[in-house]
């Protein structure tokens, strides 16, 4: 159908740089996120009778998109997961808790989290935090920085998540406890803390 | 009474599936004496939507020097939807 060819087309022009630079920030592999993007179009092509423009073209790509990567991720963390059992990885052999929490397994005082002042509005669009943010998220390891990416790339029900990466929720939210104590130090330390500083 | 890496735990449980009654209380009474744990509690929601935000939304600037865009890619995408 000419139609549907021009209006991609032009949807290519519009549209792909972004989708790439999301699908690279995502993947960190520019001949994945190419592919990424390339299969995002094609699925566009393929299902443009349901394209009903009650969404914007750019929503409707990205989420086309986004459920690649979700994929993508899933699999990746699956992958994570049964090499662990294999070699019988120790999970706390990264030392994070006892760096953060004395014997007693109470917060150590120069680990304490911070008052934050800022209110979420100051912090969600602000270019300067979310390249704090980005930095701290690229510290965690492989299966940490995969379940929190699974936990709020599509705000899925916990319970949901759990049962497609074939874990137990007990399993997961333990992972994420161990990312997010990871995420709140590095973040303190690289923002809040700095902030309070002046 | 619960150690603040268990409260912390609960918190992050809470955000995944929710606590039972004895764990809320639980973690109710220890962040009444634990100000740390009070404060992560307090802002645990403020940093699940940041997370969200950062994680669903958010995009790096474009252009940057380690992403090459090309028109040369849009050229063989649009000739591939072409056939």
């Amino acid at each position: 159908m000419n139609k549907s060819h021009d209006v991609l087309s032009d949807w290519v022009h519009r549209y792909s740089d972004e989708l790439l630079s999301w699908a690279f920030y995502k993947t960190k592999q520019q001949s994945l996120a190419e592919d990424f993007v390339q299969e995002t179009f094609l699925s566009a092509h393929k299902n443009f009778d349901k394209f009903k423009g009650n969404s914007s073209p750019k929503t409707w790509l990205f989420a086309i998109l986004k459920n690649k990567i979700t994929d993508y991720y899933r699999s990746k963390f699956k992958k994570t997961i049964i090499t662990e059992s294999e070699f019988s990885k120790d999970d706390t052999s990264d030392g994070l808790f006892e760096k953060v929490f004395n014997e007693g397994g109470h917060w150590k005082p120069s680990f304490f989290p911070t008052e934050i002042d800022q209110s979420e509005e100051e912090l969600l669009d602000n270019e300067s935090f979310n390249h704090i943010l980005k930095q701290c998220i690229e510290k965690l390891n492989e299966k940490s920085m995969l379940a929190i990416q699974l936990k709020y790339l599509e705000g899925k029900e916990g319970n949901l998540i759990c049962q497609e990466l074939d874990i137990t929720p007990s399993n997961f939210w333990q992972i994420l406890h161990r990312a997010k104590i990871q995420l709140r130090v590095c973040i303190d330390d690289n923002w809040f803390k700095k902030v309070e500083e002046g | 009474m619960l150690s603040c890496r268990k409260a912390t735990e609960l918190v992050e449980k809470k955000l995944v599936v929710g606590l039972t009654v004895k764990e809320k209380t639980q973690l109710y009474v220890h962040t009444r004496v634990c100000k740390a744990c009070l404060h992560y509690n307090k802002q645990s929601e403020l940093f699940d939507a940041i997370l969200r935000n950062h994680i669903d939304q958010y995009t790096p600037p474009l252009n940057t020097a380690e992403l090459k865009v090309s028109d040369d890619f849009k050229e063989k995408l649009i000739s591939k939807i072409k056939k």
